[in-house]
């Protein structure tokens, strides 16, 4: 053997040696959890029952929740769908504009930089079961939001009387307000680490041809950020499409199911009624299906103009 | 004119800022007051004597030291086991040739996407099998699993910006690519592990969804669902839960802000400059 193959060699059994821990774990939890579970949405078993007494069902678990074979579950599925579409078009309508204009407010000024950051990143922090029980004490019929209100004149009538998260029509939009409170630090710190990457020539240039500082941001920094924006729309997508800790412990999908979304309803369907763990894969592909789509479809629509 | 601009940036900021800290400081005010003074009034704090025995009662009766050992115990593992074994992968990745290297990459690459909860059934089914259920090993290795993505790109980037001459030079000076990795490569490396180690003690500290579903002994369960034990449901002793709430929330706050300059740092070169 020559000296080269045998050092060609060297390098790829070196290479599998070093990927040893991380593919065997990726074997036994990553790929075959992943398998079994798009393997599991094609069979009918309860979790109650053992998994020898599962039975083959074809596409009958996708046709119960997306074509009204289970009339009930379907209605509940499409509208948490539904749900879930209002939070991602609410997150990225305002956690990208806010993050952005807080990111250039904190780049301008001289002092105090580090002091902003460090505030603005607790939200990110501190996104937990312990922050998600602070606001459902503020949405609370006594809390701290409607005794604010009632302090003020003509306010007053915004008082919900069941607290916020308890009015059909108040529930969902206050777990919207809370999400995006708690995805702007994420998304803020991208937009502040791409601002720092812009080249200062360019605003100089813009400033000797006179251009004012909306003209600044359409024409220059927007377009230097592009990038960064796909980053944060696909990750805000896939946040807003996996939503499940903060209504789990705020609202359990409830009043009436106001603020069910897709992931609390296939966790009760696999663990709480135990109804069916095969229906409730089924869902969760979907919606990683729908996930999936709908990141390659921002990706495409946000690429760089000049790649096109 | 540019003064008022000046005020007027400042001021955002700091209204912005305020709305940051507003939850915490009601969380602060609170856990120290009377259970029955926490609603019914928008003052953050108590109007008498603060009650910091509520934390004694926390921490001592209600077995939160317990739970707080946990939690150090389930996340110092699981970002040991992160930084070592997507290290190497991310070094190989980055520096090695060997076929199937495409395919294992974006392999590991497309574990983002998974939904979690989906495959909370058949982890469940596997760690019943293997006999980790119910055990904090239980959780550390499908946390590490889901840390694969990130933390692969993020090593992998970075070994990447590192000059090849340096692991060619040593190469033909005879040293095996283990010493090279070992003696030039790791050292190098520490901001990469201080973005990584940040965002997953982030990741594993606050998570609530996996030891729900991994865990049923009391004595081993993590902060967050401790804490969920502290809610009683309509009746919220809320001192109590907020006081609970307070010691899971603290350690992220120290830490986070004590590395955040790693962080920032690590964003602009693995993420941003990608």
């Amino acid at each position: 053997m020559s000296q080269r193959s045998k050092i060609k060699k060297q390098e790829i059994v070196t290479a599998y040696f070093l990927l040893t821990p991380a593919l065997t774990l990726f074997l036994v939890v990553g790929l075959f959890s992943i398998v079994f579970s798009i393997g599991l949405s094609f069979f009918r078993l309860s979790s109650g029952s053992l998994l020898s007494s599962a039975i083959f069902a074809g596409i009958d678990n996708f046709r119960d929740f997306l074509f009204g074979r289970d009339q009930l579950l379907t209605r509940n599925f499409w509208r948490a769908l539904g749900h879930n579409i209002w939070i991602s078009g609410s997150m990225i309508c305002f956690v990208i504009p806010l993050s952005l204009s807080l990111a250039m407010l904190l780049q301008r000024i001289g002092r105090g930089v580090a002091i902003f950051r460090t505030v603005f990143l607790i939200p990110m922090v501190t996104a937990s079961v312990s922050i998600y029980y602070v606001w459902t004490g503020i949405y609370n019929a006594r809390g701290s939001l409607n005794q604010f209100l009632a302090n003020i004149p003509f306010l007053d009538n915004l008082i919900q009387a069941n607290g916020w998260l308890g009015e059909l029509n108040t529930a969902l939009p206050s777990m919207i307000v809370m999400i995006i409170w708690s995805a702007i630090p994420g998304t803020l710190i991208l937009y502040f680490a791409g601002l720092q990457t812009i080249d200062k020539n360019l605003y100089e240039a813009a400033d000797i041809d006179g251009g004012s500082d909306f003209q600044k941001l359409l024409h220059i920094t927007w377009p230097m950020l592009t990038p960064i924006t796909v980053i944060a729309v696909v990750i805000n997508l896939n946040a807003a499409l996996q939503i499940f800790e903060q209504i789990w412990v705020m609202t359990k999908g409830g009043p009436a199911g106001s603020t069910m979304v897709l992931n609390v309803l296939i966790y009760q369907e696999a663990f709480v009624t135990g109804a069916g763990l095969g229906r409730a894969n089924a869902m969760g592909w979907s919606v990683f299906l729908l996930t999936f789509i709908m990141s390659l479809i921002s990706m495409r629509l946000l690429r760089d103009p000049a790649d096109r | 004119m540019n003064r008022v601009k000046t005020i007027l940036n400042y001021g955002l900021l700091a209204l912005w800022a305020l709305l940051c800290l507003y939850p915490l400081f009601w969380m602060i005010g609170a856990s120290v007051k009377e259970p029955m003074d926490v609603m019914g009034t928008y003052a953050l704090f108590p109007s008498g004597t603060w009650h910091w025995e509520t934390y004694v009662e926390v921490w001592k009766n209600l077995g939160f030291f317990k739970y707080f050992i946990n939690s150090v115990n389930v996340s110092f593992w699981t970002i040991l086991l992160i930084n070592i074994f997507y290290a190497l992968a991310g070094f190989a990745f980055a520096k090695l040739r060997f076929p199937g290297k495409n395919i294992v990459f974006f392999g590991f690459i497309g574990m983002m996407f998974v939904p979690v909860i989906t495959v909370l059934v058949p982890l469940y089914l596997i760690e019943y099998y293997l006999g980790f259920l119910d055990t904090h090993l239980g959780l550390i290795f499908p946390m590490v699993n889901g840390a694969a993505p990130l933390a692969i790109f993020l090593f992998r980037n970075y070994f990447r910006t590192i000059p090849h001459s340096l692991f060619e030079s040593a190469r033909i000076e005879g040293a095996s690519i283990l010493r090279i990795l070992g003696q030039v490569y790791m050292p190098l490396a520490l901001p990469a592990m201080a973005t990584i180690t940040i965002l997953n003690f982030l990741g594993s500290w606050n998570s609530l969804v996996l030891p729900m579903v991994i865990l049923s002994t009391r004595k081993l369960f993590t902060l967050p669902i401790a804490v969920t034990l502290l809610d009683t449901g309509v009746f919220r002793q809320w001192n109590v839960l907020m006081a609970g709430s307070l010691i899971s929330v603290v350690p992220v706050i120290v830490g986070f802000t004590a590395l955040q300059k790693y962080y920032i740092r690590g964003l602009v070169a693995g993420a941003v400059k990608a």
